[in-house]
């Protein structure tokens, strides 16, 4: 139960304050998934898997530049949830816990992200009246409305989605066995192709 | 440009992406972080929220690089608040084609700068650090190598975002021409030359470790495969998906031989 009650909420918390680094503030790579992986493998007790998770996911998320509005994968909240779904107690097989962080991220940044930005619109308007009178910017809470349903949306979804890890683990384990088998297989293969993108990204602009 | 106000916008350049919006983008980021410029600038409070207002348009760029604005428009603006009402207008519509003009061309700079070479080239070079320090049995690799990697890429943005302040500032509409003589623009063909060899090191070395040495020449054959098909401008979920599609084809011949 500590792992629902106590690990798991300061885990989403956490990722949610590191994940503000991708696009809100700093942007000091402390979100890139080659920092945070380890990082939460080091907290949970399990290095490697935050290592294999953040190499991986770096690669992947390697080729998509946070220019504009264009958002096509988090690949920090993937990294975290990866390693939380494998080092966590639901102790999801790396070949499944890659395809469902994979699919975590793509949540957060095509649905999720879209979605809180678009809450700010109403924040330029009040601005404008602000601006209208003499009296200072409230800035303290302009920025307060619009970090924090952002940082709370995204601790919503890596708690929704590692609590859910035992679900996770059960389908898994009824999963046919051709299948598993597959995914394994392409698990192994999805090393190289992240080294394929990664050499790509370097070699593209050469 | 003084320092206080340097150390004041530099500390709220931070902030530049935290109200992005689909509507106008950094603008509102942009203001957070030139409000000290303007309160030096302007000492009457509805002349202030005059300029301010003028700011509230569309802007984007590369966070990294929105110091050099910054500072070109704090210069501006100081000409601004200075001159005379009758030059106002056309002061005012050259600061904001200025802001406008730099906004793209800073950003094109630093995409191809950190996003497109920095940001890979360091994400090889924190694989290639880990491989290394852990070959020679170094007390914590992982945290050593990542914090090398951050302090490099970090060292490198912080100073284009301080330095670009004051540079922004006092080169005015001649920093496009006094950039391109700057040395740490001409590092990205370099550090990306330096990533791709470490990347195609830690590639090669992993061919000769188990359990991958054992299936070499199939590895070899995905690694080929997945970069043409990139190269081709497949997207990395599409070859993900497709060999998640072959690796069970896979395994039901595998079952039926």
């Amino acid at each position: 139960m500590s792992w629902l009650f106590l690990t798991l909420p300061a885990a989403s918390i956490g990722a949610a304050l590191v994940e503000l680094d991708d696009t809100c503030i700093g942007q000091w790579m402390l979100s890139r998934p080659i920092i945070v992986g380890p990082l939460f493998g080091a907290v949970l007790g399990s290095v490697w898997s935050g290592v294999a998770f953040g190499a991986l996911f770096e690669a992947f998320s390697c080729e998509h530049s946070p220019v504009g509005g264009f958002l096509s994968f988090n690949g920090c909240v993937s990294a975290v949830c990866a390693v939380l779904l494998s080092a966590g107690p639901a102790a999801l097989p790396w070949p499944a816990a890659f395809p469902a962080a994979l699919g975590i991220g793509l949540f957060h940044a095509r649905w999720m992200e879209p979605f809180v930005r678009g809450l700010r619109a109403s924040i330029i308007q009040e601005m404008e009246s602000d601006l209208m009178g003499t009296s200072p910017i409230p800035w303290q809470r302009h920025l307060a409305r619009s970090l924090l349903p952002h940082a709370a949306a995204t601790a919503a979804l890596v708690y929704c989605a590692c609590a859910a890890g035992s679900l996770l683990g059960w389908a898994w384990g009824v999963f046919p066995e051709i299948l598993k088998d597959g995914l394994s297989r392409s698990f192994g293969w999805s090393l190289w192709l992240g080294w394929a993108l990664l050499l790509d990204s370097l070699w593209r602009r050469s | 440009m003084d320092a206080l106000l340097q150390r004041r916008m530099f500390a709220r350049s931070f902030l530049l992406q935290a109200f992005w919006n689909y509507e106008r983008m950094q603008n509102l980021g942009f203001l957070y972080a030139f409000e000290p410029a303007l309160l030096r600038a302007y000492k009457d409070p509805a002349a202030r929220h005059a300029a301010a207002l003028r700011h509230m348009d569309y802007f984007n760029t590369q966070p990294y690089m929105a110091g050099f604005i910054l500072g070109v428009v704090a210069g501006e603006e100081e000409i601004i608040a200075r001159s005379d009402q009758s030059l106002r207008p056309a002061l005012v519509a050259r600061c904001a084609a200025v802001k406008r003009a730099m906004a793209s061309g800073m950003a094109a700079l630093g995409d191809r700068i950190f996003w497109g070479a920095f940001r890979p080239a360091c994400a090889a070079a924190t694989i290639f650090l880990w491989a290394l320090l852990w070959t020679l049995r170094i007390p914590h690799p992982v945290l050593l190598g990542s914090l090398a990697v951050l302090f490099f890429f970090n060292w490198t943005a912080l100073r284009a975002r301080w330095d670009g302040l004051r540079l922004g500032y006092h080169w005015q509409e001649r920093l496009p021409e006094a950039l391109s003589n700057q040395s740490w623009t001409h590092w990205m063909v370099p550090a990306r030359r330096t990533g791709l060899l470490l990347a195609l090191v830690c590639a090669a070395g992993m061919f000769m470790v188990p359990p991958w040495g054992s299936f070499a020449f199939s590895n070899v054959l995905v690694l080929a495969a997945c970069w043409a098909l990139r190269a081709k401008g497949v997207s990395a979920l599409k070859i993900y998906a497709g060999l998640c599609g072959l690796g069970c084809l896979w395994a039901v011949l595998l079952r039926l031989a």
